[in-house]
């Protein structure tokens, strides 16, 4: 009973991602995101920016000996259920789109992962108002 | 909530300081009482008689302008970066007080949530 009731009174982390589908902060967020996980705290919110909307594209194409940071952060997010959004304006800017934005928008093919959503700045205040902690990885 | 943003990205390097700049208004809009912060290389996003014109890009000046629409009073400056760049309040576009170490610590410790970007 204990176990649980410590268990439910983990902390949660809301994590804010800049850094591109290259950068070494994405990849550094990927290692403290599973680090977390492992030590029981919750992901509230893994929200994409800037040009971490790149890691909800499904379109990177990594040679076999390379680290295929987009595709590595989509697994985590599927295996653990993790709430994940790319802002939608800085999605749409950079080309990651799903089916509805092609629609509306002309474009013949779609590249958001299923489990992320496109939402705007205000899905971010509002996991950022309901964490105990959060982290901003910059670029 | 009282949320602190520290912005710290050259006006046009990319387009990061106006997606944190767009992040500050998108709280302010949702009644959040922000504070900005410019550190470092940000605080060239606060010069007087910018033109971006030339860069085909939007002057960020003129956002940095409306911020008190979204009634977003309180912005802050580091003396020493300005003091490193050979600044001085006087070639700001608009009204930032200039803080030292002691203050800005004060202002991350006061506030509700500080957003580095």
């Amino acid at each position: 009973m204990r176990g649980f009731f410590l268990s439910m009174t983990k902390q949660s982390i809301a994590i804010m991602l800049l850094g591109n589908a290259q950068a070494n902060s994405s990849r550094t967020a990927l290692h403290y995101a599973r680090a977390a996980l492992q030590q029981n705290y919750t992901i509230n919110c893994v929200f994409l920016y800037h040009d971490a909307v790149q890691l909800a594209s499904t379109y990177p194409i990594c040679p076999q000996d390379e680290q295929n940071i987009a595709a590595e952060w989509q697994a985590l997010i599927v295996q653990h259920q993790l709430p994940a959004v790319a802002c939608i304006a800085s999605a749409l800017k950079r080309g990651v789109i799903n089916s509805t934005e092609a629609k509306r928008h002309g474009k013949d093919a779609n590249n958001l992962h299923p489990a992320i959503e496109l939402a705007g700045l205000g899905t971010w205040l509002e996991a950022l108002t309901e964490c105990h902690q959060h982290i901003v990885f910059a670029e | 909530m009282n949320c602190l943003f520290i912005l710290r990205q050259s006006p046009y390097h990319g387009s990061l300081a106006r997606e944190a700049l767009d992040m500050a208004l998108a709280f302010a809009a949702f009644d959040e009482n922000v504070q900005l912060l410019f550190l470092d290389d940000g605080i060239f996003q606060l010069l007087k008689d910018q033109d971006s014109s030339a860069l085909v890009i939007k002057n960020i000046a003129k956002s940095l302008a409306a911020v008190e629409i979204y009634d977003i009073n309180e912005i802050y400056v580091a003396e020493e970066c300005l003091k490193r760049r050979g600044l001085r309040t006087d070639d700001l576009s608009i009204a930032a007080q200039a803080v030292d170490t002691r203050i800005i610590q004060a202002l991350i410790a006061d506030a509700d949530k500080v957003v580095n970007l």
